[in-house]
């Protein structure tokens, strides 16, 4: 009875926060038009949905280890996208047919490492955002190494549609990461492997004692994260048109920004949330392009707002309570 | 002795211990007086920073912050000398920066109550994006005179690098441990919620911990540009999970209130010198930044690993 008490208010509140996205993203759009005319542009629009994908893409990778719990964020998973775009473009060079192959061996690189990711945090109780922060350096070492420093290879035409527009006026990109969303959304919701992971993010122990063997599922929660961050890496390919050394590492905030916004705690988070964080997070930085400020103080802009948005949506409880 | 055995940080003296008898047979000329003083310099700064970051890993908190900051700092203390600045000068407004960002990270921690890991993180970005609107490209000369004096000089035999920017900081340590802070900062540590509930301050506590990691790093940055001689707003970054990895191979429980600043300063010679012998092996400069990222992953698993099996191993007792 409790419970069902619980999910009930919960939801309530998830409600009033995707409220409040949906008018923080009008305003965003208010004033980036007063800055600068032709902000609010279907083309711009378009152009901001289209990266906001990548960003929503990299944010579910968060949410996935975010909400089976005990503290975490992936900071690998920007190494993971740089290992991907990188990859799949030298392995794929130029040549249609192979594209199944190179997305098999990118996805397999990306499972493996957060494997390696999982192992620590399980095994060793190393904090997951240490664990995966000294991992995103190994595979930015290991990206280095592979290419030399040299990118080689070319990204073939169906990569390539990704940053296109076919029908009507967004890119293809935002159709591909709308059914990839879906899936996401399905498996989270529908499957039991899925349910489990919220029923362990929310309280270890019961979903022990009920039998959930909760290392497997935390384990299916960082393999999901890494599929998710290595179709990030592709679709950022497809969208930028060049694969470039250490290209995702500045998802890495956005990402835990994004799913910040979009309600993601232990054991709650929706996948409609963090898209809804990532177009917020993408007009911010258009914005602040916009304003025509220099790279520098569009990085210290974004952490700034990284700050704030944490200390309204991630505070801890206090200690007199 | 049977104490020296039991501390957190043996492990790391062996490690130590090992590395340097391995770099004297493996790096061409390690102990040639000039290139050990060199390594000394370099050194030094990693040391003082683990030290900083050490103390927030005793008080349940980390550092991420550290690299930007010594980037910030880097920049800064160049800036200012070229506008004309003396020396002292320039030291004491850097460490004022430092101490801000020290203040602000403490803030955020402390009163808002939010995940230190992720607010360091923030506080990561912002400096990172301070630095490079300070000097966006690596340049500037220094101060010849502070290079001179931080790169050959010696005060009674020991190299003023090594005096000032790590023995200096480690007495600073060991006088605070002697005070209620020390014993507070272990408490927190171990069970925020106790300690609160048997009436220590834990806000001051944790601003304390984090004000103090950030003006070591201050101090580090200082050292680093006796090292680098320009300002590189880039150069420092690598300092973050270095110093996290000196302090979790020199003992520090990630989980908090357990560790010792001078296992922090071990652990950072364990760096170091892994880093020296990869280099002395003479490997093709594409597997620099894996190799260092692999000592860094491998000496935090070794040690952990090593922790998880002793206390199996007493447990089973």
């Amino acid at each position: 009875m409790k419970k069902t008490d619980g999910v009930a208010v919960r939801s309530n509140v998830r409600l009033n926060s995707i409220h409040v996205t949906v008018i923080l993203i009008v305003v965003l759009f208010v004033i980036g038009q007063g800055v600068l005319n032709g902000f609010a542009s279907i083309r711009n629009i378009s152009n901001i949905i289209a990266f906001a994908c990548v960003i929503a893409l990299v944010a579910v990778s968060q949410l996935f280890v975010m909400v089976v719990g005990s503290d975490g964020n992936d900071l690998s998973v920007g190494a993971i996208m740089s290992m991907s775009a990188l990859l799949f473009a030298d392995i794929c060079r130029n040549e249609v047919a192979r594209i199944p192959f190179a997305l098999a061996c990118v996805l397999l690189l990306g499972v493996v490492v957060e494997l390696i990711n999982f192992s620590g945090i399980a095994f060793l109780k190393i904090s997951p955002m240490i664990m995966t922060m000294v991992m995103g350096t190994v595979v930015n070492g290991f990206n280095y190494f592979y290419t030399r420093g040299i990118v080689s290879g070319s990204i073939p035409k169906p990569i390539m549609l990704l940053g296109r527009q076919i029908v009507g006026p967004f890119k293809t990109i935002v159709f591909v990461v709308a059914v990839i969303l879906v899936l996401a959304y399905c498996f989270l919701r529908r499957l039991k492997t899925g349910k489990k992971m919220y029923l362990v993010g929310s309280n270890e122990n019961a979903a022990r004692l009920c039998g959930i063997r909760t290392e497997w599922v935390k384990l299916a929660a960082f393999l999901m994260s890494g599929v998710a961050a290595v179709l990030a890496g592709i679709m950022l390919l497809g969208l930028s048109g060049a694969a470039i050394l250490k290209m995702g590492d500045g998802y890495v905030m956005m990402s835990i920004a994004a799913a910040v916004i979009g309600g993601v705690k232990n054991g709650e988070g929706r996948v409609f949330g963090c898209f809804l964080g990532a177009v917020i997070i993408q007009t911010l930085s258009n914005l602040l392009i916009a304003a025509n400020l220099p790279d520098s103080l569009q990085i210290l802009l974004n952490g700034i707002v990284l700050m704030l948005i944490l200390s309204s949506f991630a505070r801890k409880p206090r200690l007199q309570s | 002795m049977s104490q020296l055995l039991k501390a957190k940080w043996f492990p790391s003296v062996v490690l130590v211990i090992f590395f340097l008898i391995w770099n004297g047979f493996f790096v061409k000329g390690f102990y040639s007086a000039a290139s050990f003083r060199y390594f000394l310099n370099v050194l030094v700064p990693l040391a003082c920073i683990a030290i900083g970051v050490t103390v927030t890993v005793i008080c349940g908190g980390i550092d991420l912050s550290t690299g930007a900051l010594v980037c910030v700092i880097n920049c800064s203390f160049v800036v200012l000398m070229e506008r004309g600045l003396g020396l002292g000068a320039a030291i004491a407004v850097s460490m004022l920066a430092a101490l801000v960002v020290g203040v602000v990270n403490g803030f955020f921690v402390a009163v808002v109550r939010i995940n230190p890991l992720l607010v360091t993180f923030a506080m990561q970005t912002i400096c990172t994006g301070l630095a490079l609107w300070i000097r966006p490209n690596a340049s500037g000369s220094g101060n010849p005179e502070f290079i001179r004096w931080y790169g050959s000089g010696t005060v009674l035999g020991i190299p003023t690098s090594v005096l000032f920017f790590t023995i200096v900081p480690l007495v600073i340590w060991y006088l605070i441990k002697r005070t209620p802070m020390g014993y507070w900062l272990y408490a927190v540590g171990k069970d925020e919620r106790k300690s609160f509930e048997t009436g220590i301050n834990t806000v001051a506590v944790q601003f304390f911990a984090y004000i103090f990691s950030a003006c070591m790093t201050g101090w580090a940055a200082i050292a680093f540009s006796g090292n680098i001689v320009g300002g590189d707003p880039k150069a420092g970054l690598s300092f973050t999970m270095n110093a996290i990895a000196a302090s979790v191979v020199g003992g520090a429980a990630l989980s908090g209130g357990e560790g010792d600043p001078i296992g922090g300063v071990l652990g950072a010679l364990f760096v170091q010198l892994a880093i020296y012998a990869v280099l002395g092996a003479k490997v093709s400069t594409y597997v620099e930044e894996l190799s260092n990222g692999l000592i860094v992953l491998l000496g935090i698993v070794g040690m952990m690993a090593y922790s998880v099996l002793k206390n199996r191993k007493r447990s089973r007792l």
